[in-house]
C-alpha cells in the first residue's frame, strides 16, 4: 500500500511531502476555505506548503502507531486491499481537515482585527418567544465570545444574506439603536415609524438566526462586520 | 452572494465520513470502557465517543458521539485530544450505546478529568435539547444514519431482553391519548418532531423510541420500589416499579418527539 511503502521510508522525503501537499490543496479547494488560508498565510501557495509540512510533521509523530493500524486492516481477512486503501485515505482526508482547521486557529490573524467595533450586549430579548433558543442567541454577551476562522467565513455569507433581506438603512439604525443606545440615520422618520422599524427587524433577524441556526459567534462576528463594512459607509455618505 | 460554508463542510463530511456498516476493524486491546474515556472506532468512516454512562450490571456503555468537523460551531464544546487523526472533537447532541460485545473495536485514545467531564455535560445537556435547523439538522439526521448500524445492534440486544423478560409493564394508548391530547399543542409537537434522537437518557431511567412504543428501561436500583409514574402531572402507573416499561404510542403520537416525553414524564419514588 502507497501510503504505508512512503512511510517506511528511512527518510520521510519529497515523495510523501508533495503527496500531502496535493491532499492539502484537494481538501482545501473542496471546503472552499481558500479566502481563509489567503488570509491567514497572506499567499496561497505558501499556506499549502505550511499545511502539508504540518501534514507531514503529524505523520511522523504518529508513524508507528499509523503504520499498527494499516497492519492491523492487512491482517484481517475481513478487508479486501482496496477496502483497507479507501478506508485509510478517508481517515487520511479527514486529518488533512483537522490539521487545517488547527492550523487556521492558530493564525488568529482574522481574530485580531483591531479595527473591529467592540459591542458590549446586543439584547434582543423578546418576552413572547421563551424558548431555549431564542434565550441561548438573543441573550448573548457579544464581547465574551471566542471566535474560531470558520465562524468568519459563516459571517461573510451572512453578511450578504443581511444586505439581501434587508434594507440597510434600517438594520444600521437597529443595531446602533439596540447596541449603543445611539440613533443614527432615520431622522425623517416619526417616533412611532423608527418603533415600528425596531420590531420589525427584530422579528426578521429572529427569523433568519432560527432559519440558518446562525450560532452566537457567527452573530456577533456578522453584526460586527455588517456595522463596520455597511453602516459605518453609509454614515460617511450622509 | 456568497455560499454558506456550512454547506461545503457538510459535503465533506458526507464524503470523508460515509455511512458505517457492520464492518469494524477488530483491535482487541480493551476490557471495557470507563466514564470519561474517550474512544475511536475505525469503521467505513472513523467513530469517536465520550463515554458518560456504563451500565455494569447489563454491560452496556453509553457515549456521547464526538466529530472532528467543527460544522455545530459554537453551539457546541471542543475536547482537546491526541489521537492518530484529530487534535480535536466536538461534541454532539447524539447518544448511542455499546455493549461489551462491541469492545473489541475501540481504542482507548483519550481520558476526560472531572472538571473537564462536567463541563462537557454541562454544554451537552443544554445542546440535547437545542432545536437545530438548517444545515445542522441535516447534519445531525446525517450523523444518526452513519451510526444507524450501532443503534441496530443495540435495540436488537435490548429487544432479546425485552423478549425475554416477563417484569415489564405495558400502559395501554387509551391513557396516554387523553393526555396528549390535553398537553400538547399540535404545531410544537410538529416542530419537535425533526432531528429527535431516538434514546434519551434521563436521571436513572432511559427513554427508547421504536416505530409505535416507547420503551423506558429503569435502572436496576429503581426496580421493585414503589413510585407513581407522572405524564404531563398526570399519574399513568402507581406502584411497584418494573425494569421496563413500554407505553404503546397512540396513532395520532407515533410520530412524537422522544424528547417531549423525556422532558414530561417523572417516576417519583413514594417515600
Amino acid at each position: 500500500m502507497r501510503i504505508k511503502r512512503l512511510l517506511l521510508k528511512k527518510e520521510i522525503g519529497d515523495e510523501f511531502y508533495n503527496e500531502m501537499k496535493k491532499l492539502v490543496a484537494t481538501v482545501v479547494k473542496h471546503l472552499n476555505y481558500s479566502d481563509l488560508i489567503l488570509d491567514a498565510f497572506g499567499n496561497f501557495e505558501d499556506g499549502i506548503e505550511e499545511l502539508a509540512n504540518e501534514l507531514v510533521i503529524h505523520f511522523i509523530k504518529k508513524k508507528e502507531k499509523f503504520i499498527e493500524l494499516i497492519d492491523q486492516y492487512l491482517s484481517e481477512t475481513n478487508f479486501s486491499l482496496e477496502t483497507t486503501d479507501r478506508r485509510i485515505y478517508g481517515y487520511i482526508k479527514v486529518v488533512t481537515e483537522n490539521i487545517i482547521i488547527d492550523s487556521l486557529k492558530r493564525e488568529k490573524t482574522l481574530a485580531k482585527d483591531s479595527s473591529r467595533l467592540k459591542m458590549e450586549t446586543l439584547s434582543l430579548d423578546n418576552d413572547e418567544l421563551n424558548g431555549n433558543k431564542y434565550e441561548r442567541i438573543f441573550s448573548i454577551h457579544l464581547e465574551n465570545l471566542s471566535e474560531n476562522p470558520i465562524d468568519e467565513l459563516r459571517a461573510d455569507f451572512i453578511v450578504d444574506l443581511f444586505k439581501s433581506e434587508f434594507n440597510t438603512e434600517q438594520l444600521c439604525y437597529f443595531l446602533y439603536k439596540k447596541g449603543y443606545n445611539k440613533e443614527i440615520l432615520l431622522q425623517d422618520k416619526s417616533d412611532d415609524a423608527k418603533y415600528k422599524i425596531i420590531q420589525r427587524t427584530k422579528e426578521k433577524l429572529k427569523m433568519l438566526v432560527t432559519k440558518y441556526d446562525i450560532s452566537p459567534s457567527e452573530l456577533k462576528i456578522s453584526i460586527q462586520k455588517f456595522m463596520s463594512n455597511v453602516c459605518e459607509k453609509i454614515c460617511h455618505n450622509n | 452572494m456568497k455560499t454558506d460554508i456550512l454547506e461545503n463542510m457538510f459535503k465533506f463530511y458526507k464524503e470523508s465520513h460515509p455511512k458505517c456498516d457492520s464492518n469494524f476493524l477488530i483491535l482487541n486491546k480493551l476490557d471495557s470502557l470507563e466514564i470519561g474515556d474517550v474512544f475511536a472506532i475505525y469503521g467505513e468512516s472513523i467513530v469517536n465517543g465520550l463515554i458518560i454512562h456504563v451500565d455494569e450490571e447489563a454491560k452496556i456503555y453509553e457515549f456521547i458521539d464526538l466529530v472532528s468537523s467543527p460544522i455545530l460551531g459554537d453551539f457546541s464544546i471542543e475536547i482537546q485530544v491526541d489521537s492518530l487523526f484529530s487534535n480535536h472533537l466536538y461534541i454532539t447532541p447524539l447518544t448511542f450505546k455499546l455493549s461489551d460485545k462491541q469492545i473489541k473495536y475501540c481504542e482507548k485514545v483519550y481520558r476526560l478529568s472531572e472538571s473537564e467531564m462536567k463541563n462537557v455535560l454541562e454544554s451537552f445537556n443544554k445542546l440535547k435539547f437545542y432545536n437545530f435547523s438548517g444545515i445542522r439538522k441535516k447534519f445531525l439526521k446525517y450523523e444518526s444514519e452513519r451510526l444507524e448500524i450501532l443503534e441496530v445492534w443495540y435495540l436488537a440486544e435490548i429487544n432479546k431482553k425485552i423478549e425475554n423478560h416477563e417484569n415489564c409493564l405495558y400502559i395501554e394508548s387509551s391513557i396516554l391519548s387523553d393526555i396528549l391530547n390535553k398537553n400538547l399543542n399540535k404545531s410544537l409537537q410538529e416542530e419537535l418532531l425533526v432531528a429527535a434522537p431516538t434514546h434519551i437518557r434521563k436521571d436513572r431511567y432511559m427513554f427508547i423510541i421504536e416505530s409505535n412504543k416507547i420503551e423506558i428501561i429503569l435502572d436496576d436500583e429503581l426496580v421493585n420500589k414503589v413510585a407513581k409514574i407522572i405524564l404531563f402531572d398526570e399519574e399513568i402507573y402507581s406502584g411497584q416499579l418494573p425494569s421496563y416499561i413500554e407505553l404503546e404510542l397512540p396513532k395520532d403520537y407515533v410520530n412524537i418527539s422522544l424528547a417531549i416525553v423525556a422532558e414530561n414524564l417523572r417516576i417519583t419514588l413514594d417515600q
